[in-house]
């Protein structure tokens, strides 16, 4: 038994766990350049990202991009206009529309105070307030020929004598169509429109219409009795003359 | 007021789609719209309060001791400047600040050097500062000059705040936009005697974001904590409890 005791007695017993102090001195502002392996893991654990570009065709990459540009979301100010623009057009019996070729600004100065002394009033919107101010209305047709310079003239009074007689004086403003009374009339039945006289004559013109047939009756009748009494008061006439 | 726009509009052929894509170029039709110009309102700060002393307080060199106390002397403790700081790492009042970038030591003349600049550059009616680290606290001995090893530790020479990385140190608000307070903040921070930056709340917000994302994105599977974690390439052998605690990430 001793001999077993100084066996294990002479095997040297050695701890698996050692404990070690750990001089943790540092300098936060200057720090210790790393050592190789850490460096070395360092790079190796570096982070690295898959390119957004990858999947895009060249097109897309070299186009430039349309979100970039920001459209205006809301913009309160077009809001109000477009809100004038919509009462203009349901409180106005005439509106003209216009193509303007380019003119100078006296010519175009001259044309709205022309416009003016007409009672009429000479408007120009942006498509997209156009837009915003007709759109799901019963105007929404002018938006189709709401391309390029265009311009518009509003009137209280369906007077389309003055319009045409104004836009006479002006070439480089042409004109495409119109509303009159809430209906489209094209340039065309604006010319039609124009020959008709006013509301007055035109009744007076059907009134003769209707009456005509008992008129003509009226007046082959009396024929023969106008003819004597007009050569009556010829005789008449000579017969003082020859006094 | 009309502004200019350039509309980019893309043909396209839905008849021979395929073809086009082989062969032809496809069309890019350019063109020029007017849109009408949209001020937006200026941003009100109603809802920011500006206290009654709008300047940063005058902070003690030395801390106060009760009389009778003698002034007790401390480690170094050079942990309170290391790793990420876990509190103080948002802005109260969401608004601009300073935030440290790194570890370090205020002393009393970074202190005094902060308070002048944004003293004289705020508006006191409009704007306000307040400190978001504590006067100088933690006592530095020195021994003289030419003292050799021993003798017991030096007496106090100065008194300084330990800061962590990710630290606020000053807070600006008001009524004000960050482009003005940005100026300054920039040239405080550069001052300081370790790397710091100006910054706003948008800011703060969009690192977070950003960081969510680094993290989330990166394609290598083997990060620094995973490799400290799992012991690859025996690298415990040689890790600092630091490393156990910051994982790489931190000094």
């Amino acid at each position: 038994m001793a001999l077993a005791v100084r066996g294990i007695l002479r095997e040297r017993f050695y701890p698996v766990v050692q404990a070690k102090r750990f001089r943790g001195k540092i300098n936060i502002q200057r720090p210790k350049p790393l050592h190789f392996d850490r460096a070395v893991f360092t790079e190796l654990t570096k982070p690295w990202y898959l390119n957004p570009k990858r999947l895009k065709t060249p097109i897309e990459l070299c186009s430039k991009p349309t979100d970039k540009i920001i459209e205006d979301v809301d913009n309160p100010y077009q809001k109000i206009i477009a809100r004038e623009l919509r009462e203009r057009f349901d409180q106005s019996r005439l509106i003209a529309f216009y193509h303007r070729n380019s003119m100078n600004s006296d010519q175009q100065y001259k044309a709205y105070v022309a416009f003016i002394k007409a009672k009429m009033h000479i408007k120009t919107y942006g498509k997209k307030t156009l837009e915003m101010a007709v759109k799901d209305t019963k105007f929404e047709p002018v938006l189709d020929f709401y391309v390029s310079q265009n311009v518009m003239v509003f009137s209280p009074e369906p007077d389309i004598k003055q319009l045409l007689k104004v836009t006479k004086k002006f070439p480089q403003m042409v004109l495409l169509a119109a509303i009159f009374e809430g209906k489209f009339i094209s340039k065309d039945e604006v010319m039609e429109l124009h020959l008709i006289p006013n509301l007055q004559t035109a009744q007076a013109a059907l009134v003769q219409t209707l009456n005509s047939a008992t008129t003509t009756l009226t007046q082959q009748l009396n024929s023969h009795q106008n003819t004597l009494v007009s050569n009556l008061q010829e005789r008449v006439k000579q017969l003082e003359e020859h006094k | 007021m009309n502004i200019q726009k350039l509309v980019l509009t893309k043909g396209s052929s839905p008849l021979f789609e395929f073809s086009t894509k082989l062969l032809s170029v496809p069309a890019v039709s350019v063109l020029q719209s007017c849109g009408m110009k949209h001020f937006p309102a200026p941003p009100t700060y109603d809802h920011v309060e500006i206290p009654e002393r709008p300047k940063l307080r005058f902070v003690d060199k030395v801390p106060y001791y009760a009389p009778g106390i003698k002034a007790p002397k401390m480690q170094k403790k050079l942990r309170l400047m290391r790793g990420p700081e876990p509190v103080h790492n948002f802005l109260i009042h969401k608004q601009y600040g300073i935030m440290a970038l790194g570890g370090g030591r205020l002393k009393w003349q970074h202190f005094e050097m902060m308070r002048l600049a944004i003293g004289r550059k705020i508006d006191p009616q409009r704007m306000f500062a307040v400190w978001r680290v504590d006067s100088p606290w933690q006592p530095l001995t020195r021994k003289g000059q030419g003292q050799r090893m021993g003798g017991g530790k030096g007496a106090i020479d100065h008194y300084v705040t330990p800061i962590k990385a990710g630290r606020i140190i000053v807070e600006v608000g008001g009524k004000c936009e960050y482009k003005e307070v940005e100026g300054f903040l920039r040239d405080v921070a550069m001052k300081l005697p370790f790397q710091a930056m100006a910054v706003s709340q948008e800011i703060m917000d969009k690192e977070k974001k950003e960081e969510e994302w680094r993290e989330k994105n990166n394609q290598n599977y083997y990060t620094m904590k995973y490799v400290m974690q799992n012991n690859l390439g025996g690298c415990q052998r040689w890790m600092s409890p630091f490393d156990f605690k910051f994982l790489g990430k931190y000094l």
